[in-house]
Formats: C-alpha cells, sequence, structure tokens
C-alpha cells in the first residue's frame, strides 16, 4: 500500500489526483498512528523550509514512527523537494537535524540567481527504476534555493546543472530523494511516480 | 540549463470569473478558470499565475476552494496573488497545494511581512509583484489603481530582497492589455539591482516580443495574458500556447 505524509507541507491533493486519474490509491496519512497499517511505500512531500518541516513532523509525532517505518528494508519512502533534503542531517537553511539516512549537509546554492526557480534537464547518471520509460536529460520543476552537491557516486541517480552541478535524485538503500516537483512536471513527473508505485 | 520560463497570467473577480483587464481596469470576461487551467494545462505550460484582483479591494478573504481546486487539476506549479495579507493566511494558501504566494507591491507597508512569511514558507515559494507606471518619462510604484505610491522602485528592489522575496514578478501598468510590447526600457533601469529570478508582464503581443526580451535578458522570464487568451483583431476568446517547435523558434539567438 502507498500513502503520503500530510504534515501540513506540500501539495497533497496533486499527488492524489494523479494516482487516481491512473487507479491507484494513494492514502493520505494524516496520523502517525496510521503509519501503523501495512503501508510499504510512503511519499514525503514538501514545500517550505527545512526547520518547518522537522518542526511540524515532531510536532505532529510523524517522526519517530517514520524512523521506524526504514527500519524495514522492504520499505519504501520517497521524500520530494523539501521532504528530500530533510532526510540529510543538516542543511545551510536551518538549524535543526534532519532524518540523516543520509549523513550529508544540504548547501546553499552557489549560483547567481537564487531560488533555483524553473524547468531544467534531469542528467541520468545510472538505470534506476524511478526512469523507467523516462528519457535522458528530460525537464523537470524545480523550485529550491538549497542542494545536495556532493554524495558518494553509487549512490547518484541524476544530476542536474544550475550554474553548478548538484544531486537532483539520490537512492540509498530503500531512501530516495528527488530535488524537482513531480507533481508539478506534467506528464514526465507522473511517469515518475508510477514508477515509484511500481517499483 | 534552465529552461526559460514563459507564463500565462489569469485573472479572477470576486465571482470567480475569469477576466482579462487592461491598464489594471476595463475587464472582459473570458471565461470559467478552471475549464481556462485545464486548456493550459493540456498544453503543457511551464506554470501559471492566478491573481484574485478584487480580493484586497473588496477586502475578502482568498477563496481557499477555489484556490485547492485550481492546485489539484494542475500538473504545473501554480502561483496564487490576492487578498494575502498576513502569515496565517500565506500557510493557509500554501496548504491548499500551490507552489508560490504572490504578494504586491500596493499592500506592502511593513517589510517585516515579507521576512515572516519567506522565513516560514521558505523565499522559493514567496514572489513579489511589483506594479509600475511610466508618467512623463519616469517610474514610480503604484496602487492598483494607478496612482502613485512614495517610494523608489529601487529602493523598494533592494528591500524586499534584503528580505526574502525569491521571485519578483514587474506588472505594467502602461502596457496592460494593449499588447504594446515589453517595456524593455524599464528593465535596462531596474535589472542590474535584481539578484533574484524575475517575470515581467504586461504588453507582450507576439511572440517575437518574447523572443526579444529573452535576446535581450539572460534570466528573466516572460509573462503573457492577452496573446494567450485572446485571438484576432475582436479578440475572440481562444487559449494558446506556444508549441514546442515555436519555443526553439523563440529561445533561438
Amino acid at each position: 500500500m502507498i500513502g503520503i505524509i500530510n504534515y501540513g507541507l506540500g501539495n497533497i491533493n496533486a499527488f492524489y489526483e494523479i494516482y487516481k486519474e491512473n487507479g491507484i490509491k494513494l492514502k493520505i496519512i494524516d496520523n502517525y498512528k496510521d503509519l501503523k497499517n501495512n503501508y510499504n511505500k510512503i511519499i514525503l512531500p514538501g514545500v517550505g523550509s527545512f526547520d518547518k518541516a522537522i518542526t511540524l513532523l515532531k510536532s505532529k509525532l510523524f517522526f519517530e514512527e517514520i524512523l521506524n517505518f526504514s527500519q524495514n528494508k522492504n520499505n519504501k519512502i520517497l521524500g520530494i523537494c523539501v521532504g528530500m533534503q530533510i532526510l540529510g542531517s543538516t542543511s545551510d537553511e536551518g538549524e535543526l537535524s534532519g532524518f540523516s539516512f543520509i549523513n550529508n549537509n544540504f548547501d546553499k546554492l552557489k549560483s547567481k540567481l537564487i531560488p533555483h526557480i524553473g524547468w531544467n534537464n534531469v542528467l541520468i547518471k545510472k538505470n534506476h527504476y524511478l526512469f523507467e520509460n523516462i528519457e535522458d536529460n528530460s525537464l523537470f520543476y524545480f523550485l529550491h534555493s538549497y542542494c545536495l552537491s556532493e554524495f558518494q557516486k553509487q549512490y547518484i541517480v541524476a544530476e542536474t546543472s544550475y550554474e553548478q552541478n548538484f544531486i537532483s535524485v539520490f537512492e540509498k538503500e530503500n531512501i530516495t530523494g528527488v530535488q524537482f516537483h513531480p507533481e508539478k512536471s506534467h506528464t514526465q513527473g507522473q511517469k515518475l511516480l508510477l514508477n515509484f508505485y511500481k517499483s | 540549463m534552465l529552461r526559460r520560463r514563459i507564463i500565462p497570467f489569469l485573472l479572477i473577480d470576486k465571482n470567480s470569473d475569469c477576466i482579462k483587464t487592461t491598464n489594471f481596469s476595463e475587464r472582459k470576461y473570458i471565461g470559467d478558470i478552471l475549464n481556462n487551467i485545464r486548456i493550459f494545462n493540456e498544453k503543457n505550460v511551464d506554470e501559471i499565475v492566478v491573481l484574485d484582483i478584487d480580493a484586497s479591494l473588496n477586502e475578502y478573504e482568498p477563496k481557499l476552494d477555489l484556490i485547492k481546486n485550481i492546485a489539484s487539476i494542475c500538473r504545473m506549479p501554480v502561483t496564487y496573488g490576492g487578498g494575502v495579507k498576513d502569515l496565517k493566511m500565506s500557510k493557509k494558501i500554501i496548504s491548499s497545494g500551490v507552489e508560490k504566494i504572490s504578494l504586491n507591491s500596493a499592500i506592502i507597508s511593513n517589510f517585516d511581512l515579507i521576512k515572516e512569511i519567506s522565513q516560514e514558507i521558505g523565499s522559493q515559494s514567496l514572489s513579489v509583484s511589483i506594479n509600475f507606471k511610466k508618467i512623463d518619462g519616469k517610474y514610480y510604484l503604484v496602487e492598483n489603481n494607478g496612482k502613485k505610491i512614495q517610494k523608489n522602485i529601487i529602493d523598494f528592489i533592494l528591500e524586499i530582497q534584503k528580505y526574502g522575496a525569491g521571485e519578483i514578478v514587474f506588472n505594467s501598468y502602461n502596457d496592460d492589455g494593449n499588447m504594446s510590447g515589453y517595456d524593455l526600457n524599464f528593465l535596462d533601469n531596474i535589472l542590474n539591482y535584481v539578484s533574484v529570478p524575475s517575470v515581467i508582464v504586461g504588453g507582450c503581443s507576439d511572440y517575437e516580443d518574447i523572443k526579444k526580451l529573452f535576446f535581450k535578458y539572460k534570466n528573466i522570464a516572460a509573462g503573457c495574458s492577452s496573446i494567450f487568451i485572446f485571438k484576432g483583431k475582436l479578440k475572440a476568446v481562444l487559449i494558446s500556447y506556444p508549441s514546442e517547435r515555436e519555443r526553439l523558434n523563440i529561445s533561438e539567438n
């Protein structure tokens, strides 16, 4: 079963509608206790700031429950935008600690114009189920000021360039993060979300 | 490479009707907002901006149900503006599912609001719209009715950036609805002071105007409404958007 964490940030409805159009029931998880049910995939959406996301997840008691969920390596977590950033340990944007599934800091972009807003190419660095039937170099929608600038090569799925290179998709074990907004990236974004469901 | 953005701007009034203005007034009805958005959706537009131009004037709160409906049918990012006056409302609007909120220069009397909102929802989700008007060869910030505001535009730009605006939209009073071309002279005056992504809207009459804009300035996005809404001299309502091939031509230098 696939669910999306409704902690007050992110476009839950857009995800719900995309899956619904494809005959898939995406459960909206409003309460941390529901996460104990038989989910094997969850989406962690996000539009907002790093500390805000962590604070909300903690105040709604999702934080610990998501850590528990991740312990079972058959369970998958997909973090999107700030939902990706909080999978890391820290960010230049905030003072709180993230989930630390990956032991990385998210750095402020070094580009001249920040935030990075708009459609940019996603360069696939290794074969990955998320990009099945999606062409290399496809455009996805980005809206962020912080990024994962370095990571061990084996965990890098895709990169994007905005005056500097950064990692737009990573996967480490059962934890995946995408920096762009697939729910707002037309057909290719929908494909990616369906690929996550099918995986 | 970051693609140059071409953004339809849609206005709604107090009845939630989709309208188009000229010089910020003279309204023309252009159909159902959700229907128009569905059509833009099918045309794979880069993003869309929806502004409720009656909310501040008539002092009603943003219509959250309508915003939710808009956000859930959009497969592209949405910016919402109109009647956003405090942090609490900004959060409600972002929770409704839009990516960015737009604050208008006309209602910004304290910069702390910008700071508050950007810290909470992130700069990337805070767009500030600047109404400008050319009077006797000089540019002024104006209210929605065209009345001058006693603030220097460049100072205003520097301030809002300092306090956390993540995007600036330059909205031309003189060119609104007139299809008279973008005011490139205005951009010459101010772009050196802009350090966040920006958009100009008002005056676009055809794809050539966008091409000229993109050729001359490497970063600014093109906001359009009339050319994507009307067709022909009689201005029949017909939604359009450049195809992939037309976009290639527009971006060609």
